[in-house]
């Protein structure tokens, strides 16, 4: 060969090389603090204005007067495990339930507070044990069938129901709904829905009475959940494998076909919604499997709003969005949750904390975050925003505290967290930080969403380190305390128990109004702050963008995107 | 290309009668005729061989020293790394990565300097330490595999080419099978199902990439052996009474093997690179191994903010798939007769 051809192979070695570089890949992984499982459904009743650090923009939470309706939104959203609202557990499938269902009440746009829904009103007795609704007459079912309580009672029966094996019927009992704990703790008849929860009554049509066990002033709030949705008896049992992949509801929007996993869950709107009805025709759910494959879909404009831009775009980002980016506190908290089977031993937990480096992974990792000093977002009434004096980077203490401990059996972890998610360079410098300072080997995995929720989940235990997101269903401090650490709690995934946390968290629920509960709440933090059953790592901030096609894009902190309100086109 | 030298037609041997000095048809004879065209015997003068020829060619070439240059660099670098990260100031252990120095200052992704030769990382690792040491696993997967294959492709290529018939129906239709497959989409497909995401390592991305590599060569191997089998000096030495195994091994692969050394050779170099490929895809290894591929993938979305990240790990990979690239090609210039 000559010595031009060799030059032009060298050419084109290198021009190879930087065509293979300069591909960009969607293989990155961006923060998602809200990849996480929304699963407690919690009402609130009082608007947290004042909480402490809140930076909450204020979003025009109505649509704009002039806005004319129309268009076609896309909205990226992972694939979800369950949009059936019987079963959403998570932030994606909580997205779309939101749209394709209303319950009793709904959450308020303006955050912090629910409206009504399909009850126009509600009453309580004395001691709120005995809870009315008045259902309005006017709302329908896509099949075009009048809402009655009966739908109510049917759904939230299919909810307690032991036979559904729904992981988020625990509201129910969290709810002291009667009747409802006795049902899903037993053994099931083989059929769903036959029960029927004595705690709820459908009085007439249009009267529906709730009897709980206890006082609860939370009950309007947590009653927002999709689980407590009313469904249509006849379309669920007539087809039960049709009804999870395309559920018939009530709500401003419609599925137009079945669900196409992976690929997106197609609505229209409801033209016979009781309310006021969603802007866009047309709301594409596109179902992607990083978060990078959404952010270079909008960047091209094939994709309308992305929320959950990968962390190594931030700052390009806003450059490039302006006023289309968008930051929002929401009331999700990420963490790495200590297993107490495997880390039965305060002081190892208490010194895997002091050994990360959590300032410095919110700082430079996740770009320009604050670390989390205690277990409550902000946003929520009664957090205690430096609950958790061992939240600090100590690793000298760390060390001596762990090996004084005895170590971790093997002197070998592995973190696992969901892939895809923005969560792979926070979980590496987590591991780096044990290894390096704790003297241990430490690994990592991810594992795709819907299989990291079987794994968590499952039936084996888990027995590792693992990262997880809470997004709050409710606006109450209580939301991110007594389900993941209430040892009777169904997303208690450490498997955390502590007596006087339960003991704090029971005397919150039954408080009179949500003000009373307050200081046990409070109590329950301190507790918290001084057993470690996970070791915070940040608060919620949703970042997201959209394409110029769209405005009045706005996301609660709350975290789910107002879609209804989007102005197409323009 | 072969021993008893046919390049321009003739045939040299000595010019000693050996028909009175042994028996024609025994392996005596046979050995003595061998010798003597091997130059080993008394008098003669040594023939010239395709090899010996082909060194002499090889080492006038700059090209081939380059070559040369930059693979022993880099096989040099994978067995002793600790050698070249030594004289760096910064710490010599890839895996030290913190985010804080000692003063406290963050430390992550900072640019080239006195301090930290090619910068950090997005962990905090010094950069200089994880490219060097990124080399081993380059290299290893390239000569692993390259031998993997080679072995798996001579064998199978050679039983294939030399018995025929039967056995070479079924060896083939074997190799149009896996040359049918999609290398990357089945090497995707196989990389996740033998090994779970937290569980793949370098023995398993090995065995992939050489599982799918000895079909080529056994094809290329395969077709000199056949060529070879026909040519008269294999005919000689079967009059001569030499077995299939002494043809085989003394005749046919030494003449044969040429093309396929030079195809190998090449070979190494997309081989490290498609370990690189598979890396970045995220289906090869996984981090916390050390491999130039992973680091790309890294900074693929950093190209703009910090360049360093992709740079230093991507002319490391170039310079290596050069390397053996342009190794390659001069073996392959200095061992091709048509070019005198």
């Amino acid at each position: 060969m000559s010595s031009t051809k060799f030059r032009w192979r060298l050419l084109a070695v290198l021009a190879v090389f930087t065509l293979v570089a300069a591909a960009c890949g969607d293989d990155d992984d961006a923060a998602t603090t809200t990849a996480a499982p929304a699963t407690t459904a919690a009402t609130t009743t009082a608007a947290p204005a004042t909480t402490a650090g809140a930076t909450t923009t204020a979003p025009p939470v109505t649509q704009p007067p002039e806005a004319v309706g129309g268009g076609d939104l896309s909205v990226y959203i992972a694939e979800p495990p369950f949009i059936d609202p019987q079963l959403v557990q998570d932030s994606e499938g909580f997205e779309v339930a939101r749209t394709l269902f209303d319950g009793l009440t709904l959450y308020s746009p303006a955050g912090g507070a629910v409206i009504p829904g399909v009850a126009s009103d509600w009453s309580a007795n004395d001691d709120k044990t005995v809870w009315t609704f008045n259902l309005r007459d006017d709302v329908t079912f896509t099949n075009g069938r009048q809402v009655v309580a009966e739908d109510f009672v049917y759904g939230w029966s299919r909810a307690a129901d032991p036979d559904l094996a729904s992981r988020v019927s625990y509201h129910g009992e969290i709810a002291g709904i009667v009747g409802w704990a006795e049902i899903n703790g037993g053994d099931g008849t083989g059929t769903v829905g036959d029960e029927l929860v004595p705690g709820i009554v459908a009085v007439d049509d249009t009267t529906l009475e709730v009897t709980l066990e206890a006082s609860n002033a939370l009950l309007p709030k947590i009653l927002a959940h999709p689980v407590f949705s009313p469904v249509p008896k006849e379309v669920v049992e007539a087809d039960p494998d049709a009804w999870r992949e395309m559920p018939v509801g009530n709500g401003p929007y419609q599925m137009t076909r079945e669900w196409e996993h992976d690929v997106g869950i197609f609505t229209e709107r409801n033209e016979d919604y009781y309310g006021e009805l969603g802007l866009p025709d047309t709301v594409e759910w596109r179902i992607l499997s990083t978060q990078d494959a959404a952010f270079q879909q909008v960047q091209d404009g094939t994709l309308d709003v992305m929320f959950g831009v990968p962390d190594e775009q931030v700052d390009g980002a806003r450059v490039e969005f302006g006023d289309r980016f968008l930051e929002q506190s929401t009331g999700s908290f990420t963490y790495v949750g200590l297993p107490a089977i495997a880390f039965d031993n305060v002081d190892i937990r208490r010194a895997l904390v002091m050994a990360t480096d959590r300032e410095a992974i919110a700082e430079r990792i996740l770009v320009g975050r604050t670390a989390a000093n205690g277990f409550v977002p902000p946003v929520a009434n009664g957090a205690v925003l430096d609950a958790c004096p061992w939240c600090r980077y100590a690793p000298e203490e760390a060390k001596t505290m762990f090996d004084a401990a005895g170590g971790v059996p093997g002197d070998a972890l592995t973190i696992r967290f969901n892939s895809g998610a923005g969560h792979e360079e926070w979980v590496e410098a987590v591991a780096n930080d044990w290894t390096r300072n704790l003297g241990i080997t430490v690994s990592f995995e991810g594992l795709e969403w819907a299989a990291y929720l079987d794994f968590l989940f499952g039936d084996d235990p888990v027995t590792d380190p693992f990262r997880l997101g809470w997004g709050w269903d409710y606006p109450s401090a209580y939301n991110f305390l007594g389900p993941l650490y209430h040892s009777d709690s169904g997303d208690n995934l450490t498997g955390f128990s502590d007596a006087d946390l339960d003991a704090a968290l029971d005397a919150a629920i039954i408080a009179e109004t949500e003000e009373e509960g307050i200081p046990f709440l409070e109590e329950a933090q301190r507790i918290a702050g001084d057993q470690i059953p996970v070791i915070p790592i940040v608060f919620g901030l949703a970042r997201g963008v959209h394409t110029e096609r769209v405005s009045n894009v706005v996301y609660t902190d709350f975290g789910f995107t107002l879609v209804e309100n989007v102005v197409v086109g323009g | 290309m072969s021993d008893v030298d046919f390049r321009d037609g003739h045939a040299e041997s000595g010019d000693r009668d050996y028909s009175t000095e042994h028996d024609i048809g025994t392996e005596e004879a046979y050995a003595t005729v061998e010798a003597a065209v091997e130059g080993e015997v008394e008098g003669l003068e040594r023939a010239a061989s395709l090899w010996g020829d082909a060194w002499i060619q090889l080492r006038r070439r700059v090209v081939f020293w380059i070559a040369v240059g930059l693979i022993t660099l880099f096989t040099v670098m994978a067995i002793v790394p600790q050698v070249f990260v030594s004289p760096s100031p910064a710490t010599h252990d890839p895996t030290d990565c913190r985010l804080r120095d000692d003063a406290g200052e963050f430390q992550d992704r900072l640019r080239p300097s006195r301090e930290h030769w090619f910068g950090t990382d997005v962990q905090g690792c010094d950069y200089y330490a994880r490219v060097i040491y990124g080399a081993r696993v380059s290299i290893i997967i390239g000569l692993g595999v390259t031998i993997l294959a080679g072995i798996l492709g001579v064998l199978l290529g050679g039983i294939s080419g030399f018995y025929g018939g039967a056995v070479d129906q079924t060896i083939s239709r074997f190799v149009d099978i896996l040359f049918a497959m999609p290398f990357l989409v089945i090497a995707i497909l196989f990389l996740n199902a033998i090994a779970t995401p937290g569980s793949r390592n370098l023995g398993h991305v090995l065995l992939v990439l050489g599982v799918f590599g000895w079909p080529t060569l056994s094809r290329i191997f395969r077709a000199s052996v056949i060529q070879a089998r026909g040519q008269d000096y294999v005919e000689a030495a079967r009059a001569l009474g030499a077995s299939n195994g002494r043809i085989l091994v003394r005749h046919v692969v030494p003449n044969a093997i040429a093309p396929t050394i030079v195809y190998a050779t090449i070979a190494i170099g997309g081989v490290i690179a498609a370990e690189a490929t598979l890396s970045f895809l995220g289906v090869g290894l996984q981090l916390p191994a050390i491999s130039w591929g992973l680091m790309i993938n890294t900074a693929q979305t950093r190209i703009l903010t910090d360049p360093h990240l992709l740079f230093f790990p991507g002319v490391a990979l170039s310079l290596t798939v050069l390397g053996f690239l342009l190794l390659g090609d001069v073996v392959r210039d200095a061992l091709d007769p048509r070019l005198r």
